[in-house]
């Protein structure tokens, strides 16, 4: 009865303050954009549901299909034992800090928290594992939508208990016996051991002819190309099914042929979670000051601050830059937010992407298909040099916001309002400038890449990198163009950087309603809701903000390519710099305005409280 | 060598004071948290501030470390006054709020680096090390806070504020959530601080503790000044009191009577 009355208050107080929040207005707008936003998220969710049910598979599994399907069972497996093998020192369950409060002291049985936790996490569990079928029902033709809706959804509720589970089996261990402390670490290695010996047998013919082959390939370099196709048609060989075959097992409801296994397969993942519960609610586990001190740890920093326990000590030492001796307040603030972004030398991250980017380079030129992992890399590059340019402060949580989260310690600093608005803006800017620039290195890469690939026979002679393409266009030479592009990127992405991060600190002092702190942020559909409203603002902020330096660069690049002669490379590096400069000059004007806002804070407002 | 001042001999000059305000007035819309308040602090002295919960000490603190601009009246720190030369009046000062409000992401160490940093200390890593040795908490140094106790974190602030010599030390609820030898412990070092010559204004509801380490005490009663002085002084302006009522029982006597009784100032 107390299980069943506390889960009813929780949900009534949930009722409550959503009822509360929904008499303001802006609440009220921004809680029918994020339901909006749901609905047409999962409209098509839907559609696949009516649809898809009641259809089961008529599958033919090929042999394509059974690699993926068993390097994934595998890998599932592995990961799953490893979680075993791993076990937290201090698990604790997912409670609030209000819950673990009240409910820890409360006269309720075990079962009843144990369940609390579980049931009250059931409705983000049901979402994220709707969201998964989503992509799943694409990639796995054939299969009901309900049926890989369930199984994920069990999946996923498996994996919720293993963190209580995780606080039973130390506390189990001990209880019983100190000898059986080792009984799930044994398993595990015995499971490992297994796997090991399985695959050591299978591979024993493909490791013969592998051999082989690189013997033949030591007599005669130059079949370096036939040992290559030797390895990957044994990679794609029956050996390897063979032995991945009792991963498969586990994912039996997804890759099921038939009925019959789709339900043994629902049967064994059931059985697991039924039994798996049963023991964690009769085991021995204390795992409630663990809980108590993990969400007053939430509730109080974020996620963020529990995440960096674990960091190794060396690091915990390292800093992004040395701090000059002489007192500049504005370095000095600009590193603390550098640190809240990435914790070590900047040079050294840059010199150790720099090696994994050659490496993955050359790999994908000498081994793998060139074109399509190509495209990827360029993509990829584009959308971290895009993305980090415009939301880096938001990701990072490193501009104002987080002074707000400290505000009556900040404020008793001797720095100016200005100082403050200039280090919190210039810190992420620049950071996010570094990270565009990362983005920008990938897509330089990928053209190295190409060429590469065609200086070893890898595609056609007669194929255009894209730099050669501009080169042609704009009579130059392709490193000219690759050396001019960098420039260009790195001065547009600065101007954007900045303004951007300008923009939102802005934002977060005017509207602190929808540009939210990390640490307050609330979830709800209402908050959702704000964050769509608050980026639809900033974007449309930012287009206009971009427009006359748009205008600018489009009349250097009109006058550059009309002159006789055309100005040729400088055109636009001209045109990127008159963008750049509209969009710094309009970025300090928001200094400005943030030191004015900062200056006029009062506790009247929502961010410091009598 | 000179000898020290005894009790018969003439005083010596006072000295200017740390803090003056005058006036301090602040209201939030339609609420008057503090009203008409005035008082000074002079160098070494250390002044114990009390009121009930919602009597305006958090916001005058506040005021007097810059976080909140007064409505009313004026606030002098060392000849600056914190309307017009904020900067210059907020490096002679250092808050300690009621909360250890820390960077989670940043170590006791970078803590300590930083602030070094904005007030200029010179010879920084020195002065952060001698100061960690201090408090004691030299072998957490690069611990986050996320892995320090309620104790450790206040030392730790302590520490911050410390580093860079400030001549008035502002402490919001310093002693709660501390084990006893946690408070004995901030206890002495607030009056070492306090005998270097550092002004030190302290807020707490630990009125025996604030009683053994003020030199004066200022009671505040719904945002208004009850009383301000030693306790002797505040016990005569108080004519139902007698000669050895504590500061608890005058404590008490404020919350029935906010009107000033005839404040020692």
């Amino acid at each position: 009865m107390s299980y069943l009355l506390v889960t009813w208050l929780s949900l009534k107080g949930r009722f409550e303050r959503w009822r509360r929040d929904m008499k303001r207005p802006r609440q009220r707008v921004a809680y029918l954009i994020g339901l909006l936003l749901i609905v047409l998220m999962l409209a098509p969710a839907l559609g696949l549901l009516g649809s898809g049910f009641g259809q089961k598979a008529a599958s033919s599994v090929t042999s394509d299909d059974v690699i993926p399907e068993s390097i994934l069972a595998l890998v599932l497996t592995l990961s799953a034992i490893w979680l075993w093998l791993k076990l937290p020192a201090r698990p604790a369950l997912w409670l609030s800090e209000a819950e673990a409060n009240w409910l820890l002291p409360a006269p309720l049985s075990r079962r009843s928290v144990i369940d609390y936790s579980l049931l009250r996490t059931q409705p983000t569990l049901a979402l994220g594992s709707l969201v998964l079928c989503m992509f799943a029902h694409s990639s796995l033709k054939g299969h009901s939508f309900l049926g890989i809706w369930l199984a994920i959804h069990s999946l996923m509720f498996l994996a919720s208990l293993h963190g209580i589970a995780c606080a039973s089996t130390k506390a189990c261990t001990r209880a019983l016996h100190p000898a059986s402390r080792g009984i799930w670490r044994g398993l595990g290695l015995g499971l490992l051991a297994t796997y090991s010996a399985a695959l050591l047998w299978g591979c024993t013919d493909a490791a013969v002819e592998l051999v082989a082959a690189l013997r033949a390939v030591a007599a005669q370099p130059h079949q370096l190309t036939a040992f290559l196709d030797e390895a990957r048609s044994v990679g794609h060989g029956s050996v390897l099914v063979t032995i991945l075959a009792p991963a498969r097992l586990l994912l039996l409801p997804f890759f099921g042929d038939d009925w019959l296994q789709v339900t043994a397969g629902y049967l064994i993942l059931f059985t697991g979670i039924a039994v798996h519960r049963e023991w964690i609610v009769r085991s021995m586990a204390r795992f409630e000051d663990a809980t108590i001190e993990r969400a007053r740890a939430a509730g109080k920093r974020g996620v963020r601050g529990t995440s960096l326990a674990g960091l190794h000590p060396e690091r915990r030492q390292q800093a992004p830059f040395r701090l000059p001796d002489e007192p500049r307040p504005v370095i000095a603030l600009a590193w603390k937010s550098c640190l809240a972004a990435y914790r070590g030398s900047l040079l050294r991250l840059a010199m150790r992407w720099l090696v994994a980017i050659t490496l993955v380079s050359l790999a994908i030129a000498m081994f793998a298909p060139v074109r399509p992992l190509v495209a990827i890399m360029g993509i990829t590059g584009a959308v971290v040099g895009s993305t980090y340019a415009f939301f880096s402060s938001a990701i990072w949580g490193n501009d104002i916001r987080a002074e707000l989260d400290h505000l009556d310690v900040v404020r008793a600093w001797p720095v100016s309002s200005l100082q403050i608005a200039r280090a919190d803006v210039l810190a992420p800017s620049l950071l996010a400038t570094l990270h565009s620039m990362f983005g920008c290195g990938i897509l330089v890469a990928a053209e190295l890449t190409l060429r590469l690939a065609r200086s070893l026979g890898r595609i056609g002679d007669d194929f255009l990198t894209p730099s050669e393409r501009l080169a042609t266009l704009l009579d130059s030479s392709p490193l000219a163009v690759t050396i001019m592009v960098v420039v260009a990127f790195a001065i547009v992405c600065s101007g954007f950087a900045h303004l951007s991060t300008a923009l939102q600190s802005l934002a977060a002092l005017r509207a602190p309603g929808f540009f939210p702190r990390p640490a307050t942020a609330p979830e709800s559909i209402a908050s959702t809701g704000s964050r769509m409203i608050g980026s639809a603002i900033l974007s449309m902020t930012l287009t206009i903000g971009a427009f006359p330096g748009l205008c600018g660069a489009m009349i250097v690049l009109f006058l550059g390519i009309t002159l006789t002669p055309p100005l040729g490379l400088g055109t636009p590096l001209v045109a990127a710099l008159a963008l750049a400069v509209t969009l710094h000059a309009e970025a300090w004007v928001c200094h400005g305005l943030v030191a004015r806002q900062w200056q006029n804070l009062d506790a009247a407002s929502e961010h410091l409280q009598p | 060598m000179t000898p020290p001042p005894g009790p018969m001999d003439p005083p010596l000059d006072p000295l200017p004071a740390v803090v003056e305000v005058t006036g301090l007035g602040k209201i939030y819309d339609d609420l008057s948290a503090v009203a008409s308040l005035s008082f000074q602090v002079a160098p070494g002295e250390i002044l114990g501030l009390v009121g009930a919960n919602g009597a305006g000490k958090t916001t005058t603190l506040r005021c007097l470390a810059g976080i909140l601009p007064p409505t009313t009246g004026t606030i002098r720190i060392c000849g600056h006054d914190l309307a017009t030369d904020p900067v210059a009046a907020k490096r002679t000062l250092a808050f300690v709020p009621d909360e250890p409000r820390l960077f989670e992401y940043l170590t006791a160490w970078d803590h300590l680096m930083m602030v070094a940093q904005l007030y200029g200390v010179p010879d920084r890593e020195n002065a952060a090390t001698s100061i960690l040795v201090d408090v004691g908490l030299d072998d957490r140094r690069y611990a986050f806070p996320g892995e320090l106790s309620r104790g450790m974190k206040q030392k730790l602030l302590f520490a911050c504020a410390l580093i860079h010599h400030p001549r008035l030390l502002i402490l919001d609820e310093p002693l709660t959530g501390l084990d006893p030898a946690a408070i004995r412990a901030m206890k002495d070092r607030i009056l070492a601080t306090s005998a270097a010559g550092v002004a030190v204004i302290v807020s707490s509801h630990l009125l025996d503790l604030l009683e053994e380490l003020s030199s004066r005490i200022l009671i505040l009663a719904r945002g208004r000044l009850f009383a301000c002085g030693t306790l002797q002084e505040i016990r005569s302006t108080l004519p139902e009191m007698d000669g050895n009522a504590d500061l608890e029982r005058i404590f008490m006597r404020s919350l029935d009577d906010p009107v000033d009784p005839g404040a020692t100032e």
